[in-house]
Parts: C-alpha cells; sequence; structure tokens
C-alpha cells in the first residue's frame, strides 16, 4: 500500500515536472507564435465549407496581414501606379466597373477583372487558364505577366525586391509571416501572402444566406424567395452550372473529392457559324489548341452579382437584365461588325444552355434573388479594406 | 583583342581541364545576323523575305539534353555544371543580349557558353534541344533556381516558360514582331500535371563539331529567311507566340526544324558549326 502510494506520489511528481519542462520550453516559442504561426481563423460564414490549403502555404494571421498589404500596395507595378486592388475594388467585391481591365502602363486586357469572392474553393482561376489551379500560381502572373502587360515587373523582379525592402513596414511584416525561412524578402514569400489574403476573401452573409442557412425567413423579399425557386429550376437551369454554396462553377474544399476544372461556353459569339469566338478571346482553346474547346470559360459565382457589372469574361453585357435576357435566348446574335453571327447555334455551346420561357413578373422575380446574393458586410469588412489608409 | 584573348582561354579551358574519369567540356555559342556579330545596338537589313530592318530587344533561350556524339553515333550526356546563375544541372539559358540599346529590359550580363563534364573519350559531334524539359516547365517558377526564375523567360498565359524569346522591331512592324516559342495546346489534369500536345522542343544535330576549335553560330537572319516580317496575320500576336492558328509561325518553325500545320519536319537553319576563334571567323561587328 505504502509503496504503491509512493509510486502514485512519485509518478505525479515526475508528471508535475515534466509538465512543468513541457510548459516553461513551450513558452517563448508559444509567444512568438502568437503573433506568427497562428493559424488562420477563417471566421467561416453558416453552412460554408473549410477550404483546401496546400500543405507548403499554410494560412496564418500573419502571412494574410502581410498579402493583405502587398494586394495594395502600388509598387508591385513598374510605373507605381497599380495594385492588385485598382482592378479588384473591395466596394465592388473585388471587381470593377470597367468593361476591360487597363495595365498600368495603359494596355487594355481583353478580359473583364473577375470578382475574388470565395476563391479559395475555386477548382481554377482564371477565365480560362486551365493549369492555374492553385492560388500559390496565380499572383506571379499579373504582376510579371507581358501579354497582355498589367503590372509591367517582367525582368524587374530585382527592383520589385528592393523596393519591398526600402519599406520599414515590410521588414516586420516579413519576419512574422516567415519566421522559420532566414532570406527575407523572396518572390516565394511575396507570392504565398499574396495568395494567403486572396484566399481570405470569403463572402457568405448576403441577405440570402441569412434567409438559407440562418433560420431568418424574412430576410430576402417574398419576390426574391419566388425567383429562388425559378433559378434551381430544371426549367431554367441556372444551377446546372451556378452549383452549390458559392453557386459557381466546379468548388474544392475539405471532406470532398476534388473536382476537375470547367470550362463552358454559353453562346456569346458564333462569328464563322462553326463556333468561333473572337481571336483574342477563344477561351480554352487558346491552351488547348481542341477546338471543341472554343469559346469556354469559367463559370463565375453569382454572389455579389450586382457589384460585379459587366458581366462576362469580356465585359459585353452591361446589366443583370440582359444577361437573363441572353440565357432566354439561349444565346447572343450579334446582326453586323466583325463578330456577327447567332450564339445560340454555337456547336460547342453547353446544353444548359438552350433558353427558356419567361414572363415579364418572373424575370423581376429572378433579379430580385440575384439581388439577395449581395453581400455588404463582405465589401465593408475591415479585414480586407486598404492598410495603407 | 579583348574577344580574342576570351575565345584563347575558353579553348585553352575546354582542352586542359579533364582528369581521369570525366573532362569539362565547354560549348561555345555566338549570336549573329547573318555574317556579322549580334548586337543589340545594331540595326539589321536585308531581314526576311521582304529585306526589312530590324533591331532586336531581347534574344534568349534554354537548352537541355545535351550530347556528345562519337564515331559510331553513341550519345553520351554532358552534365551541367550548376553555375547559380546561367546553368542548372539540367537546364541552360544561353543570353545573347546584354542591356545596351534596345536591350534595355534585358541583362548586363551575357552567356555565350554551355559548361559540364562528359565521360572521357573521343567525341565528333553534338545534340542539344531547345527548351525547358518537362519535368521543370509546371512548377512554381518562384521556387526554381536562376536560370528559372528570371521573369521574362517566364510564360504566363502558358503557365511555363518561354524556351526562346527574340523580341524585334521591323520597318513593318515598328511596334513589334516577336517570336515566343513554348509548349503549347496543354491541358492540366485534376492532380495538377500538365502535358502538352505541342511540346515544341526542337533537336538541334551537328555531327562534326569539336568544342576547342568550333562555335556554334545562331543565326537570326537565318531564322527569319522565309519571313515576311513587315506583315502580321490580322487578330493573333504581334511576330509568333507559337499558337498553331498563327501562320506567322510556320516559315519561323520551320527555321527551328519544327512541324508546323501541314509542313513536315524540316532541317533546321537557324544554327551552324563556324570556327573559332570568333574574332578571325571572318565576321564583321
Amino acid at each position: 500500500m505504502r509503496n504503491g502510494r509512493d509510486i502514485k506520489l512519485f509518478v505525479v511528481i515526475a508528471f508535475a515536472a515534466l509538465a512543468g519542462i513541457l510548459l516553461y520550453s513551450s513558452m517563448p516559442k508559444a509567444d512568438a507564435q502568437s503573433k506568427t504561426a497562428e493559424a488562420y481563423d477563417w471566421r467561416l460564414p453558416k453552412g460554408f465549407p473549410v477550404p483546401r490549403v496546400p500543405p507548403d502555404n499554410p494560412m496564418t494571421t500573419a502571412k494574410v496581414e502581410l498579402g493583405r498589404h502587398l494586394f495594395y500596395d502600388k509598387r508591385l507595378s513598374i510605373n507605381e501606379k497599380t495594385s492588385c486592388a485598382t482592378c479588384h475594388l473591395q466596394e465592388r467585391a473585388f471587381t470593377e466597373d470597367k468593361k476591360l481591365s487597363v495595365g498600368t502602363t495603359g494596355e487594355v486586357h481583353p478580359r473583364n477583372s473577375m470578382s475574388l469572392a470565395n476563391v479559395a474553393y475555386a477548382a481554377s482561376l482564371n477565365w480560362a487558364n486551365p493549369s492555374v489551379i492553385h492560388l500559390e500560381r496565380q499572383p506571379m502572373d499579373p504582376i510579371f505577366g507581358e501579354d497582355p502587360v498589367e503590372m509591367g515587373m517582367a525582368g524587374k523582379e530585382d527592383l520589385l525586391i528592393a523596393r519591398l525592402k526600402a519599406e520599414p513596414l515590410y521588414a516586420r511584416l516579413f519576419a512574422d509571416a516567415f519566421p522559420d525561412d532566414a532570406r527575407r524578402i523572396t518572390l516565394t514569400q511575396v507570392n504565398y501572402s499574396l495568395a494567403s489574403f486572396v484566399r481570405s476573401l470569403i463572402s457568405g452573409n448576403s441577405p440570402y444566406d441569412k434567409y438559407k442557412y440562418g433560420k431568418q425567413p424574412d430576410a430576402i423579399s417574398k419576390a426574391a424567395i419566388r425567383g429562388e425557386q425559378l433559378f434551381f429550376s430544371e426549367h431554367l437551369e441556372c444551377m446546372d452550372c451556378h452549383t452549390g454554396f458559392n453557386l459557381s462553377g466546379a468548388s474544392n474544399y475539405i471532406g470532398k473529392a476534388v473536382e476537375k476544372t470547367e470550362f463552358e461556353n454559353n453562346g456569346l459569339y458564333n462569328i464563322d457559324g462553326k463556333g468561333g469566338y473572337p481571336p483574342n478571346n477563344t477561351g480554352l482553346f487558346e491552351f488547348t489548341n481542341d477546338r471543341e474547346d472554343m469559346g469556354k470559360f469559367k463559370v463565375p459565382t453569382l454572389r455579389n452579382i450586382e457589384l460585379t457589372a459587366p458581366y462576362m469574361h469580356d465585359g459585353s453585357i452591361a446589366t443583370l437584365d440582359d444577361v437573363i435576357g441572353h440565357y432566354k435566348a439561349g444565346g447572343r446574335t450579334i446582326k453586323d461588325g466583325p463578330n456577327a453571327g447567332d450564339g445560340s447555334k454555337n456547336p460547342f455551346k453547353s446544353s444548359f444552355v438552350s433558353g427558356f420561357r419567361l414572363a415579364a413578373a418572373e424575370k423581376a422575380d429572378l433579379i430580385e434573388f440575384l439581388l439577395s446574393l449581395t453581400d455588404k458586410e463582405f465589401i465593408k469588412d475591415p479585414r480586407f479594406s486598404d492598410p495603407w489608409k | 583583342m579583348r574577344i580574342f584573348a576570351t575565345a584563347i582561354l575558353i579553348l585553352f579551358g575546354s582542352v586542359l581541364a579533364s582528369n581521369g574519369q570525366t573532362k569539362q567540356v565547354t560549348i561555345n555559342f555566338q549570336g549573329v545576323v547573318g555574317d556579322r556579330v549580334f548586337d543589340c545596338r545594331d540595326t539589321y537589313e536585308g531581314i526576311g523575305t521582304t529585306g526589312s530592318k530590324m533591331t532586336v530587344s531581347d534574344f534568349r533561350f534554354f537548352v537541355h539534353n545535351i550530347r556528345l556524339i562519337d564515331k559510331n553515333g553513341r550519345e553520351t550526356p554532358l552534365s551541367l555544371t550548376d553555375d547559380g546563375k546561367f546553368q542548372t544541372e539540367k537546364v541552360a539559358l544561353l543570353d545573347f543580349e546584354n542591356g545596351l540599346g534596345t536591350c534595355a529590359s534585358g541583362t548586363t550580363e551575357t552567356n555565350l557558353t554551355i559548361r559540364g563534364t562528359a565521360a572521357n573519350g573521343k567525341y565528333l559531334g553534338l545534340k542539344f534541344n531547345i527548351g525547358v524539359p518537362q519535368e521543370l516547365n509546371h512548377l512554381d517558377a518562384t521556387k526554381q533556381p536562376s536560370p528559372l526564375i528570371i521573369t521574362r523567360m517566364m510564360w504566363s498565359w502558358q503557365s511555363g516558360y518561354k524556351f526562346v524569346r527574340i523580341d524585334t522591331k521591323t520597318a513593318g512592324r515598328p511596334n513589334g514582331y516577336v517570336l515566343h516559342l513554348g509548349s503549347a495546346g496543354c491541358k492540366t489534369d485534376e492532380a495538377g500535371k500538365t502535358t502538352c500536345a505541342n511540346a515544341n522542343r526542337p533537336e538541334f544535330s551537328f555531327s562534326k563539331f569539336d568544342p576547342a576549335k568550333d562555335v556554334i553560330d545562331v543565326d537570326l537572319k537565318a531564322l527569319y529567311a522565309a519571313a515576311n516580317v513587315d506583315i502580321n496575320q490580322e487578330k493573333t500576336a504581334a511576330g509568333c507566340m507559337s499558337s498553331p492558328d498563327d501562320s506567322d509561325c510556320k516559315p519561323v518553325f520551320t527555321s527551328l526544324g519544327l512541324a508546323f500545320g501541314d509542313t513536315k519536319l524540316a532541317s533546321q537553319s537557324f544554327m551552324r558549326v563556324d570556327k573559332m576563334p570568333r574574332a578571325s571567323a571572318g565576321l564583321k561587328r
């Protein structure tokens, strides 16, 4: 008995000592981690799954904060006139109101700026590049790309690093974000932190979310509820492409098998009667050279769609009313000019873009539903705002 | 005189540096435009089918898979020496632009040699491919060693590298006429693996090449010999960016020994063996 108690006592003391040692040895580290390697708190909206994150670039508060500073930093462009936020404005759900984006040297991009909301879930990132499937492959494109020139830094990687080193604030931000990396400041670090910030841009607090996931039946109007039924009807088939909680093409997140990239032709053009698209904007075809991929573009999220006009990959439709008109007709007919053709007869068009009947009142209901997807908290969230202001 | 001295140095280097098992080999290149040594500051005339005028603002390309050929046609690989700048063990960047004149966006340093080691033996010929090897072409470029980190050689839209980058301006195309060769027709699977229908890594083969005495001339005039550099197919890239739909690619692909559309694989005319040292090769500056 006595021996047993001694052993118990010994065990207790030993455990206490061990715990003390562990606590002591971990204290400075834990303290350091509280600022740096702290796992990022997504603050995911109700009903939202956890995004997949590549193991070599885990989300941390420090990296997201660094990425936010870089995102809003015009020194990332050759003439210091353009930041990522120039074409991706928070108040427009990280798009802009221009039909086509313009690079920092004035070159017009063939594409409309795409929303960055919820790209953490996107199976692919660009309008049509099938190889950009991770956010870590995206930020270098606008910074260094030359065709077209966006931020114009090609060949100026040393200048970029020198500019960042000259900003006193970055010394601390990079050290916090990459505490285990003795090298400062590298392109990989710039890339990883920008990817982390963009991955943090989660939007899921729209009136529709409150209605759907927040058990607030009055959060959206009766008209919007009727519009929701139309949107998800087999008659309109909107949800066949704009799927899931993000109302978008293929999404990936933890707990689900990885989805393939998805690109669709929605019948905007049919220049030669054989499915042709304008030569500077052929979509997936530009990469695969596979005729069947002509005019195929990413299916974007419809969240915040009220704020992201004009619409389509080339900004060629100005209003939601006209977008619905386009799908109602099953494609767009252009009567004259270089792009003339009947898009509804495009042989590569998605089978879900086949046209439908829709009364004027129904159209109004459908628009009400789309307007209920606007997340006003997202566009005012200080976590996503310009830190230099 | 300085060029001559360098050439002698390289010549001796390539002959003397050897040990029992392997020897060091240096392969020399020079950029030329017809009978003139390439220089960023010069304007060249008589280019292409129209005899156009041309200035050049970039002139670089990657090579890999370098092999020395013996008298039986057997191939011995040249193991590249990692210099942390222009060569890794797998790929080398030849850089003919010197950051001067119209090449202001380039780099001051040039790289006109490929350096490596090969098993001792008597070699008569040389083979190599232009391009970045497939297994290195679609990785996170920010994490690669130099020269794969050089942003002007990155090909954002195809998410690989420009294997060849030759940027020019011509009399008819004063805003630019370029050759960006790279893998095209690429698809990426769910696992992130990219495969390309048109690899565009042409092979160059020289049956007689002595590293100690010979130099490979890389000739822009020959590259464009069959091209009309004053016009551009409407609504395509200015010059050729490797699109199979861009007819401007046809004559340059042919010069590179690449098939294009219906045209069959041709024998290349872009490079040829010339005598070292360069200064006495009868070339004008």
